[in-house]
This record gives structure tokens, sequence and C-alpha cells, in this order.
């Protein structure tokens, strides 16, 4: 099935992807291109897709990246979908942020918990794990040895707890 | 096999003309025995002027979505970023950016003051929020629970109101 691919004006500047509604009720018997300039009138008349050669791109469905992972880092490369390093690593960032600042709030619990018992030493080594996470997207190495959207996505810090 | 026709006189007959409504048996027509689809045709004369056309159940549906008020207008299943088939009332669902989308309806609201219904996949810890809704269009967003943060998910979408 075909969708049709276009710019997002907004943050994170991407390329949007519209489906349209192949098999939807009011559409039986008509041909998926039919479906498919629907679509596309539409957006084009409300104005969520740019008119011009460069407003959109129609391709199938099957030649889009299967991992949707760095969504908002997919770009028009000339003649296919592709996935901006550059921008990529700024998404795996963020979910390094959101996983280290779950890992943050819990420690302050434990940190807490060690306060009440008056246990320095797992106030210290506490303290110190802390610091160690609020360094991490400074720290941590996304760049070396990592040239393809896989090797990014596997590469992921040890103290942080293993992705789902 | 043709058919002939005879007048009262026994004469066959080559030519019609208008036969009264009244003057049609279909009672020994055959039943179409299945539901009724967007392809199947019927009679209408066009604006009660004398102009016989032929409408199809699409166009029936269609008239009949436009011109009763506050029904369920729209429906549809957002998976893997890509509108599933059976929506209803939907041009097309669109993939803005990690966990955000477009929805665009296949008709225009009598105003935005309809109402919109969103649900995520069960168990995968995840809320959802309607946004921005529009005589054309709704934002729809997923988020994960723990975290607030944008995540796309699976999601339904039914939408009640008023057609313009």
């Amino acid at each position: 099935m075909k969708v049709i691919m276009t710019p997002n004006p907004n943050s994170p500047y991407n390329l949007r992807k519209i489906s349209p509604a192949y098999g939807g009720q009011e559409f039986v018997g008509w041909t998926e291109d039919e479906v498919l300039q629907r679509a596309l009138a539409r957006r084009l008349a409300s104005g969520s897709i740019p008119p011009g050669d460069d407003g959109y791109h129609i391709v199938e469905e099957e030649d889009l990246p299967t991992d949707y992972y760095f969504f908002d880092a997919w770009e028009w490369s000339g003649s296919a979908v592709s996935v901006s390093m550059e921008k990529a690593r700024a998404v795996h960032l963020t979910h390094i942020r959101r996983v280290r600042d779950e890992e943050l709030a819990k420690e302050d619990v434990t940190f807490m918990r060690a306060v009440e018992a008056g246990d320095t030493d797992a106030q210290a080594t506490i303290k110190t794990k802390k610091q160690t996470l609020r360094d991490l997207p400074a720290t941590f190495d996304i760049t070396t040895g990592v040239d393809t959207p896989e090797k990014l996505k596997a590469k992921w810090p040890t103290e942080l707890p293993a992705r789902e | 096999m043709g058919w002939t026709f005879y007048n009262a006189s026994g004469e066959a007959l080559t030519s019609f003309g208008p036969v009264a409504l009244t003057d049609l048996d279909i009672d020994g027509g055959t039943a179409i025995g299945e539901a009724i689809v967007g392809a199947d045709l019927f009679i209408a004369d066009n604006g009660a002027g004398g102009t016989n056309v032929k409408v199809t159940g699409t166009e029936i549906a269609n008239f009949i979505a436009g011109n009763v008020p506050a029904v369920a207008k729209a429906y549809g299943t957002i998976e893997g970023g890509t509108l599933q088939s059976n929506s209803l009332g939907i041009t097309d669902g669109c993939l803005d950016s990690t966990g955000v989308y477009t929805v665009a309806w296949n008709f225009t609201w009598a105003n935005a003051n309809y109402a919109v219904m969103m649900t995520v996949q069960a168990g995968a810890n995840r809320t959802c929020t309607i946004d921005e809704p529009t005589t054309t269009q709704v934002t729809a967003k997923t988020y994960i629970a723990s975290s607030g943060a944008l995540d796309s998910n699976n999601y339904h979408i039914v939408a009640f109101g008023d057609p313009s």
C-alpha cells in the first residue's frame, strides 16, 4: 500500500507519514489510487501538505524503515526515506535521558531511606551513582563506531536498565 | 432471453412510454439475499424533476451520514502508524511525530464541538489525549503513562457530532 510522506513544518521537522483509508467503508469499490488521490487532494486543500514537487512523496509502505524508534529522524534523501544520524542521536539521547530520569527518581527514594537509617556509606554510594546518572548524557559515547540506526539503537548505557 | 410485451389488443409493443409507479410489481423479483454494498445501484428521480438516474449504495450511505444529526460519524484504528481497513468517515491517518497523530475526517463537521473518544492498546502502559479538533481533523497523542513522554502506540478513535 502506498503512503504519502510530507515534511513536518513543526518540531522535530521530520517526515510525516499519511496512510489513506484503504478499505474504508466509504471507499468500497474505489481503487487504491483513487483513495490515495482523495487523501492527497483533501490534505492539499487543507494546507497540511505544501504544494509543489517537494511537498510530498508517494512511496510503498514496505519501502519505509521497519523500525519507528527513529521516526522523528526520518528525512527524504532524494529518492527514499532515510534516517538522519544526527537527528537519530538526539532521539536516542532523549530516550536515555527519560530512563535516566526514572532511575534518578528511584535513587531519591533509596537515598531518603539511607538518611532515615543513618547509613552514611549507603548515602555516599547512592550519591556517586546519582552523579554518574546525571553525567550519562554527556559521558555516554554514541558517536564512535556508530554509523547506522541499528548500531545506534543497540548502543545503550549499562548503568541503565535494559529497554523493553 | 428477451421479453415481449403486448398491449390490450394483443399487439407486440416495440417501445414504451412512462410506466406509472403503481404499475410496477416487485413482489415476484429476486431477493438480493446479501448485504447491500456500496456498488449496488438504486433508482432516483433526480430533484423530483422526472429524470431518473442511478444512485450507488455509497452515495445513499453518504447522504444518510450527512443528514442525520448526532450520530456516530467516524471511527478507526491506527496500528504501527497506519490506518487500518474498515474505518468510517476518515480520509487518512497521519503520524506526525512520535506519539502525535492527525486524523483527517472524510467530511466536514458543522463545528469543532463534536465529541471524540480515544483508547490505547490494553496493557501497553499508555495514556492518550485528544487535542486541537477542527471541522476537518483532530490531533491525537499517545504517551508513556509513567513518564508522560510521547510515544507511539496502537489506538482506536471514534467521534460523534453534527454534520455540516
